[in-house]
């Protein structure tokens, strides 16, 4: 078939989590081109379960695997398979809300139970544009440079910022060879086995 | 099983289809490359995500119910459109950018814009004789040389 001239080349495959409460807006932290205001009109309330985006950098061409647990936290039976082989976690608190602070301690104590590898973390405060923040930008700053996370304050209105930062923990991950040498499933989707746990959850 | 109520491959009577076959005509307007692959970049409809390179795949013809780009909110009924032309991608990572819904009713996956999620652009099927590939709506997505 002519399908063998399809430009499916890339050099590396890593996998992004997106993890933290429910309600912190993680979701929407990768919509480049919307407003979060434009989410009930969607569609189709499926809910995406995984996204690929190639990104080009030092001249390599890497698949990334985009996963988010929106609305799923309670399922915990997919943690361990969700964790597997992740490469950067994502991190995302509301500023507006503490106990969405609080609890990343909690969120931490599961990356180190559940990752093989040492992942890279970004911690995202999102929702600075609202008003009562009761999370100040120093404690974000702070608690990410204890857990060496890369931090970033976000908001729907500051999409280019979280691009940069998500180039940020790309560009670390490609940094630290030890987290992706000797993959050994290069060519390989596994599509089927991280998606067998998370039937459900429809229009 | 395979007779899911929103995807039917094929043999779809006409009488049971609310909405018109309206994608038909433009089949022209899909441009190919030397090699039968697609001659321009494939963008979303809605965002200036890119989805496709040029020339990376084939425009096959299949007859697949898909969602409505949009739904009334009133009614509960999802309202569905006969699509025939499709760009058959066989490798996900051939996508520069591309969403995967979560399953429904474990037979399918909807493909939707990695940077807007506005509109279902496409199909994976999970079970059935078509699960070696995804289709991308072909008149669901925007066309740039």
């Amino acid at each position: 078939m002519s399908e063998s001239t399809e430009s499916t080349e890339y050099d590396q495959i890593f996998k992004i989590l997106m993890i933290g409460d429910s309600g912190v807006g993680k979701s929407s932290i990768l919509l480049r081109f919307t407003d979060d205001d434009f989410e009930e009109d969607q569609p189709c309330t499926i809910g995406v379960d995984f996204k690929t985006k190639m990104v080009n950098l030092e001249g390599k061409r890497i698949a990334l695997t985009i996963w988010d647990t929106a609305g799923q936290e309670k399922f915990r039976s997919l943690t361990s398979s969700y964790y597997r082989g992740a490469h950067g976690i994502i991190i995302t608190y509301d500023v507006t809300n503490r106990l969405s602070f609080d609890c990343l301690a909690m969120w931490l104590k599961e990356v180190e139970v559940y990752i093989d590898k040492e992942p890279i973390l970004l911690l995202v405060g999102n929702k600075v544009d609202k008003t009562d923040r009761k999370v100040s930008r120093e404690e974000g700053a702070k608690f990410a440079e204890k857990h060496k996370m890369v931090f970033i304050e976000a908001s729907a209105k500051t999409k280019l910022g979280i691009q940069q930062a998500f180039e940020e923990l790309v560009q670390k991950i490609l940094d630290t060879p030890s987290l992706w040498q000797n993959q050994p499933e290069k060519k390989q989707t596994k599509l089927t086995e991280d998606t067998e746990n998370q039937s459900g959850g429809c229009c | 099983m395979s007779e899911s109520a929103e995807t039917t491959i094929t043999d779809t009577p006409r009488e049971e289809t609310p909405n018109p076959v309206t994608e038909q005509t433009q089949a022209q307007t899909y441009s190919l490359d030397e090699n039968g692959h697609n001659a321009q970049l494939i963008q979303c409809n809605c965002c200036p995500s890119k989805m496709l390179k040029p020339g990376t795949v084939s425009l096959v013809e299949k007859e697949i119910t898909l969602h409505m780009s949009r739904q009334r909110k009133d009614t509960d009924s999802s309202e569905t459109e006969v699509l025939r032309h499709f760009w058959f991608v066989k490798d996900m990572f051939t996508f520069e950018n591309i969403g995967f819904t979560r399953n429904v009713d474990t037979s399918y996956k909807y493909l939707t814009c990695a940077d807007c999620e506005q509109d279902v652009v496409g199909i994976q099927f999970l079970e059935g004789p078509d699960t070696d590939g995804m289709y991308l709506a072909a008149s669901r997505v925007r066309y740039v040389d």
